[in-house]
């Protein structure tokens, strides 16, 4: 039989319905919009999406996901219609790269976010932010888009904290880390242009990350090294170096005076990727006497680099934030989904 | 769609619903572990083939297993793959699953 796809309250008041939201347990612990008929229409009918259309299966978990639960979580979530392409390219990269894997999401002790990018024109045509304070709360795009896809893995797919969510310490990153790339400042290429995609093209990019790092080098000397130095230093003393051995890619984005201080030098995205790939790594004797890896000492450890990542391309550099400090951020991207970029 | 009616206020379900009604069955529970084929299952945490094994060591002492079959997921976090399945069910009677780290 197939179930109801509305629920009918005996109350008419918005206030009352936000409460009802809260008791049925549709929130992540903030207020929701009640996802009233007319709103999700609005978020179906700007992408031309049937309520019923299935937009993937999750096998591990015997759950699709339908267009209209995408649309009533993103009402919920406090989106505009015009915001709705962007949850749905994301949730359309995580079942691209392997459906499961939103299972997989929730299920890692290690507490993972969902790390969304924007590039191209939609950044401008939504507002999302780039730039000043992007990964804080504050502007809606940004905020709405990431809580979208929270409520979505809650409310469809049961992630809650506690009950399928086994994140041992959370994470706020489950939250929101969606931003766009400050593509109009940048001394590089976009990030989307560098994958292959067009200018024009608007794309999304998702990954499953820890929570971001901050990077504050403001005297790095020589040449544009110092500040890569503190990349990998911050890279190679993440705390959970014991995935270094399974593969990993990181994220780093190049705060606003890193990239200008850096372009100074010609420093380009692929030299970068590998000034930082070879500079990012620890012994794997250290990273055994810190318990970060398994296993007794041997001398030949002490020699033996455990890199943080395998490959230069491993290391993808967006230029985003503001303009008001000398910072960086570094993610590190949980190997359960890679980067994976989808046009919108 | 609905309208809003008199004292009511309608709201889309955003809750997911499970594809399969069916209801799942445990297999059947064996009498006597004694001769059967027993198959590990790792998790690919870091100690899980050492507690299977030691496990397996000590049941296989008091049963005497015809055969101890040890087979790993790819992922931790995600269900075995087909042929991981298809092997332990052709290769063994009994399955312990169990998670190291």
């Amino acid at each position: 039989m197939e179930p109801p796809s509305t629920h009918i309250l005996s109350t008419t008041s918005p206030l009352d319905a936000i409460d009802i939201c809260y008791e049925r347990g549709w929130t992540d612990g903030l207020p929701v919009v009640p996802p009233t008929p007319d709103r999700v229409a609005a978020l179906l009918d700007f992408a031309g999406l049937d309520p019923k259309e299935i937009l993937g299966e999750v096998p591990v978990r015997s759950r699709s996901l339908t267009a209209e639960q995408a649309a009533a979580n993103s009402v919920m979530a406090g989106c505009l219609p015009q915001y709705f392409p962007i949850v749905l390219g994301v949730m359309r990269a995580l079942f691209e790269h392997d459906p499961n894997c939103i299972h997989e999401l929730s299920s890692v002790t290690n507490s993972a976010g969902v790390l969304i990018l924007v590039n191209g024109p939609i950044r401008k045509q939504i507002g999302l932010n780039c730039t000043d304070n992007l990964l804080s709360p504050g502007n809606r795009a940004n905020s709405t888009i990431a809580r979208a896809i929270r409520l979505i893995l809650i409310n469809v797919f049961e992630q809650r904290p506690g009950l399928l969510d086994r994140g041992c310490m959370g994470s706020p990153s489950k939250y929101n880390v969606c931003f766009g790339e400050d593509e109009e400042n940048s001394p590089w290429e976009p990030f989307h242009v560098s994958r292959g995609f067009s200018p024009d093209d608007s794309t999304v990019t998702v990954a499953s990350i820890q929570d971001p790092a901050m990077v504050s080098n403001r005297y790095g000397t020589g040449n544009g090294e110092g500040v890569m130095n503190s990349v990998a230093d911050a890279m190679a003393s993440h705390g959970l170096a014991t995935y270094f051995t399974r593969g990993v890619q990181w994220f780093w984005i190049v705060g606003h005076w890193h990239s200008e201080y850096l372009s100074r030098f010609d420093w380009d995205r692929a030299s970068m990727q590998r000034y930082i790939q070879k500079t990012a790594w620890r012994s794997r004797a250290h990273l055994k006497r810190l318990g970060a890896i398994r296993g007794d000492v041997v001398p030949e450890d002490e020699n033996d680099p455990v890199f943080a990542a395998y490959n230069p391309e491993d290391i993808h550099i967006i230029k985003a934030g503001g303009n008001s400090g000398i910072y960086s951020e570094v993610i590190m991207n949980y190997y359960g989904v890679f980067a994976t970029t989808v046009k919108i | 769609m609905v309208e809003n009616v008199d004292s009511e206020m309608i709201l889309v379900d955003p809750t997911g619903h499970n594809l399969n009604t069916s209801s799942l069955h445990i297999s059947p529970r064996p009498s006597d572990l004694r001769g059967k084929r027993l198959g590990l299952l790792d998790n690919t945490k870091a100690n899980a083939e050492v507690i299977l094994r030691r496990i397996a060591d000590i049941l296989d002492a008091k049963y005497e297993f015809a055969d101890i079959y040890y087979t790993k997921k790819h992922s931790s976090n995600l269900p075995p793959k087909p042929e991981v399945l298809s092997n332990l069910h052709q290769n063994a009677d009994i399955v312990i699953a169990g998670i190291g780290d």
